[in-house]
């Protein structure tokens, strides 16, 4: 990859009223609560990658027109005193050079720009919405994906004739499906015109859901077979193409696609995915449909994003996990991903499984909302805000957060002394990671105490270390007779460990 | 089941068509605009003979038919050459490439 997003400015759209956030060509990881502007976050990069191949005299403008009914300004700010604008700036990895990109009202600076048309083609957004409409179908309804896949992946999906799907789509759902309101030639041509881009995305479909479908296979086979008692086959494919019929205009037909998913366990067919399989696996299938579809996406690309809006929020803790693992994976290296959430538990949890690897990310927190302005503010490490809480004399808080850093320390440690990188969804109280490192601890202290005391003492002098009578533990009133006893056991223990490492 | 029927039928055919005749354009466009796909790194030739050097045309159907299979499941692998060359060729060449890939002709 030679070039990585290094920097996203937003001015009046949706939720925010002025923004920047340096990612230094990190990947990112936003907290905020609702209304704190992760979606507005979305729909900024979405709209701006977007914008490389709507023509200026169609689609950008308007989203920046406070006359537009269709604009995107924040409704608290002035646009006349501070237009909407959003710029992203690339910088290239190997000359550190930064070209800013920015669409506005005025500037559709973005467009036929191939370094944005290829990162369009080549980043993919997803969203719960998904892996809800997937679990969602009737016991009574055929499992056609089509509805699910307009709406979560055609938006994404590129296309091997280099066509846009989603473009195609849209001049055929922006059509007349029955033009003969139309009378004469303006008849003819709305209904040539219809016909001729309902058999163009015909065309195009089947290629574009066959490789989903091949890649989808592969995922779950490389990442969610390994439990299944028998081989899992699974298929997308266009069973209804898209079609417009009809020989004249009295008896034009359109029809829409059906996309149907089909499922095979150890060769046998399951009629009914959604009734006879249970949500975890219902969900592993979506999650395979969905990734596939992101990696058949252009790989050729300097920009690639893979934005990833509350997408786990959907998904049971054992999956989540698991998303997680196979996003951190090497298959998703060439994506620089951005990851929002509202739930502070995963938010945190996802911190502790890159700890390893932190310089590689931007974590930041949303704080404020449409109206007071929003700021992605830095996230401090527990001791620090402990630091914080104290010095604003709140111990109670200070006191919680030095409770999380005791936490975090005893994980890293039980990670770095023991190799040990617990498993998605595993997790171990302060206690049995105290008790971890104690233990380690111990082992060590052998080889630390012959090399500090023993090694340093001369053999003949090392009966010497413990005093050979016991007659001072005899003498001290400050001791009772059980505690002289004990303290004795213990030298005898002592000299024996002296003699044997001698 | 109907749609692994299909597929193996009809669907899967009809997408292996439609990318063989994506390749076939492309390799038309490189005889006229070698140069600019050559600076654009949007080569075709070099990729593709490596992987139809052993068609043989006297083959039986059902071999040929095998052959063009194996083709287009290793030219379309996500991340084969001739896969993202086609996925970025109009973006690479806004002002020829996608102008004609726009109008339909060559």
């Amino acid at each position: 990859m030679k070039s990585r997003l290094h920097r996203i400015e937003i001015r009046n759209f949706k939720a925010f009223r002025s923004f920047t956030l340096n990612l230094e060509g990190r990947h990112l990881l936003v907290y905020g609560p609702n209304g704190s502007g992760k979606s507005s976050l979305y729909w900024a990069l979405y709209t701006f990658l977007q914008s490389a191949r709507k023509r200026p005299e169609h689609a950008i403008a308007k989203y920046f027109d406070a006359s537009n009914p269709q604009n995107l300004l924040n409704i608290h700010e002035d646009a006349t005193a501070k237009p909407g604008e959003i710029a992203l700036t690339l910088r290239d990895i190997a000359t550190r050079n930064d070209t800013t990109y920015r669409i506005s009202q005025a500037d559709h600076g973005t467009f036929q720009q191939p370094a944005i048309l290829k990162g369009d083609l080549a980043s993919d957004f997803v969203t719960y919405r998904f892996f809800f409409g997937f679990s969602d179908f009737k016991n009574s309804e055929k499992f056609d994906l089509w509805p699910l896949f307009e709406k979560e992946i055609l938006p994404f999906c590129v296309s091997t004739g280099g066509q846009v799907p989603l473009d195609t789509w849209q001049a055929i759902k922006s059509g007349n499906p029955n033009p003969q309101n139309y009378s004469g030639y303006a008849g003819t041509d709305a209904y040539d015109s219809f016909k001729r881009k309902t058999n163009e995305f015909a065309a195009i479909l089947p290629g574009i859901v066959d490789a989903i479908s091949t890649e989808a296979q592969r995922f779950y086979d490389d990442h969610f077979s390994a439990d299944d008692p028998a081989k899992v086959t699974l298929k997308l494919g266009v069973t209804t193409p898209p079609s417009a019929t009809g020989s004249n205009q009295n008896d034009f037909r359109f029809t829409h696609p059906v996309i149907e998913f089909g499922i095979q366990i150890d060769g046998e067919t399951i009629h009914r995915p959604q009734t006879f399989l249970n949500e975890a696996k219902l969900t592993q299938l979506a999650l395979s449909v969905r990734f596939a579809a992101s990696l058949v996406n252009l790989h050729e690309s300097d920009l690639k994003l893979l934005v990833l809006d509350d997408l786990l929020v959907s998904l049971d803790m054992s999956n989540r996990m698991k998303v997680v693992e196979i996003l951190l994976t090497e298959q998703f290296d060439n994506y620089q991903k951005v990851i929002l959430t509202h739930d502070l538990g995963f938010f945190r949890e996802f911190q502790r499984l890159i700890s390893d690897d932190l310089g590689n990310w931007c974590i930041r927190i949303l704080k404020g909302n449409a109206s007071a302005g929003i700021t992605a503010e830095s996230n401090k490490n527990p001791l620090e805000k402990a630091r914080q809480y104290i010095n604003g004399h709140d111990l109670e808080e200070a006191a919680v957060q030095l409770r999380k850093a005791a936490e975090e320390t005893a994980k890293r440690y039980r990670r770095f002394a023991m190799g040990e990188t617990p498993r998605p969804g595993q997790f171990h109280s302060l206690s049995e990671d105290l008790k971890v490192a104690r233990k380690h601890l111990a082992q060590q202290l052998p080889m630390a105490l012959y090399k500090r005391v023993v090694a340093g003492t001369p053999e003949a002098h090392r009966d010497k270390l413990v005093c050979a009578s016991d007659s001072d533990l005899d003498t001290d009133t400050s001791l009772d007779a059980a505690t002289k006893g004990k303290l004795k056991a213990q030298r005898r223990h002592l000299r024996q460990f002296l003699s044997d490492t001698a | 089941m109907a749609l692994l029927a299909y597929s193996e039928n009809t669907g899967d055919q009809d997408a292996l068509i439609s990318f063989l005749e994506n390749v076939i354009d492309a390799c038309v466009f490189e005889l006229y605009f070698h140069e600019h796909m050559r600076d654009k790194d949007l080569l075709f030739h070099g990729e593709v003979i490596p992987l139809i050097q052993n068609y043989d045309p006297e083959a039986s159907e059902q071999a040929q038919k095998a052959f063009v299979e194996q083709f287009y499941k290793a030219a379309n692998a996500p991340d084969h050459p001739i896969r993202n060359r086609l996925l970025r060729l109009t973006a690479d060449s806004p002002d020829l490439l996608a102008v004609i890939k726009d109008n339909g002709t060559v």
